[in-house]
């Protein structure tokens, strides 16, 4: 059943201790959308102590344009980076952020329904992603799954497996977090994780169970055309390839060193793994759920 | 060509960050990174643009327990695939 529409006033989200983001005046249908996205946040996290991070519907500071070539398009997303703002373009909509001053804007110019649509995910999530490091947080493309609360990431691109590999899990009952986006927060020597749903309108999945698990392991998948399924260990600077490229970490930018060292932690905290899943996938879920009992091929 | 009198500094547009038994650095020009292995962590980290690379070669002969000259020679040639890359640069003997 779909939601009704939160009004702007409402969005404010709290994805856990030390963050939370606020939408101030950004047009309606915007604000709509990313409510839909966001819905699973708004109501069940507990309040955040700390200042939202604000996203508004003010301009680009000093009236900056985006210019020069685009470091990524993913149409009809267009993403540049001019000085130390990032803009993220669809025709009649326009995104920017200020990684280095926490700051983030939203600008309409008579978009239709469609552009808010093509732009609301990929654009929100990529300021997210980029504001969120600020506190101490790491944004990912990952599924993420628990096995008596010790949490493994599934990071990979889309049509890699983590949803197919989400829902086996979940119906085998093992804990599920998240099946396409997760949030990291280091504490000390190690990382957790915080589940942020794909809860768009029309594709539900299951609550997450366990909201915030220490990181224990990554998996990443690939499905392969074959039948039998196999897990094979990944070096640091092959498992990290695969954080980066899931990162949402824009290549240049003020920051993108400490980013690029944050990742390389990631990588080498905990054991990581290549899954091959092959068309047998039932036997995935134990696979997953015999991981720990492995032992950890770094050593 | 570099040569062991040279002093050589990492560029300014790199970020590093160590492992157990690699060293990575991320190009921040080109989002390209790189591992360069323990031997070149333990280089990589003395590129300060202040010892040569002769005192460098010495050094990584000793740590490693390699031939002196196989060390320079091995120094010389992975040098030059970091300026190469734009990982690192020479430090002119006049200071500019």
């Amino acid at each position: 059943m779909r939601s009704p529409p939160l009004a702007p006033e409402d969005l404010r989200l709290e994805i856990g201790p030390g963050l939370a983001f606020q939408l101030e005046g950004v047009p309606a249908a915007f604000a709509q959308r990313v409510g839909e996205f966001l819905k699973h946040f708004v109501c069940s996290q507990p309040r955040c102590a700390q200042p939202p991070l604000r996203i508004t519907a003010e301009p680009p500071p000093d009236g900056t344009e985006p210019a020069g070539e685009p470091i990524l398009v993913e149409p009809p997303v267009v993403v540049r980076q001019t000085g130390d703002l990032t803009f993220f373009d669809v025709p009649g909509v326009r995104g920017w952020c200020d990684p280095l001053r926490v700051r983030a804007g939203i600008v309409l110019d008579q978009a239709s329904a469609t552009e808010i649509e093509q732009f609301t995910r990929m654009a929100f999530a990529a300021m997210l992603f980029e504001l969120a490091p600020s506190r101490g947080w790491l944004g990912l493309h990952a599924a993420a799954v628990a096995v008596d609360g010790r949490g493994i990431l599934l990071p990979g691109p889309s049509g890699a497996g983590k949803s197919t590999i989400f829902r086996r899990a979940h119906r085998s009952g093992l804990g599920v977090l998240s099946d396409d986006l997760v949030w990291l927060r280091e504490t000390g020597d190690s990382f957790r994780i915080r589940a942020l749903p794909h809860s768009l309108p029309g594709r539900p999945v299951p609550g997450p169970t366990d909201d915030d698990v220490p990181l224990e392991a990554i998996v990443c998948p690939t499905i392969v055309a074959r039948r039998d399924s196999h897990l094979a260990a990944l070096t640091v600077p092959e498992v990290l390839a695969v954080l980066l490229a899931q990162s949402g970490c824009l290549t240049g930018g003020p920051l993108a060193g400490e980013r690029f060292k944050a990742w390389v932690r990631v990588a080498r905290c905990a054991p990581a793994y290549r899954l091959e899943a092959g068309s047998e996938r039932e036997r995935v879920p134990s696979m997953l759920g015999e991981l720990f009992r492995r032992p950890d091929p770094r050593r | 060509m570099v040569k062991l009198t040279d002093r050589v500094a990492r560029s300014a547009q790199t970020a590093a960050e160590t492992t157990p038994d690699d060293m990575l650095v991320l190009d921040l020009r080109s989002g390209r990174y790189y591992g360069l292995g323990e031997v070149g962590g333990f280089i990589w980290r003395r590129l300060d643009g202040e010892r040569d690379l002769e005192e460098i070669a010495r050094a990584t002969a000793v740590h490693f327990a390699v031939e002196p000259e196989r060390a320079a020679r091995d120094l010389v040639e992975f040098i030059a695939q970091l300026i190469e890359s734009g990982l690192a640069r020479e430090v002119s003997t006049s200071g500019t």
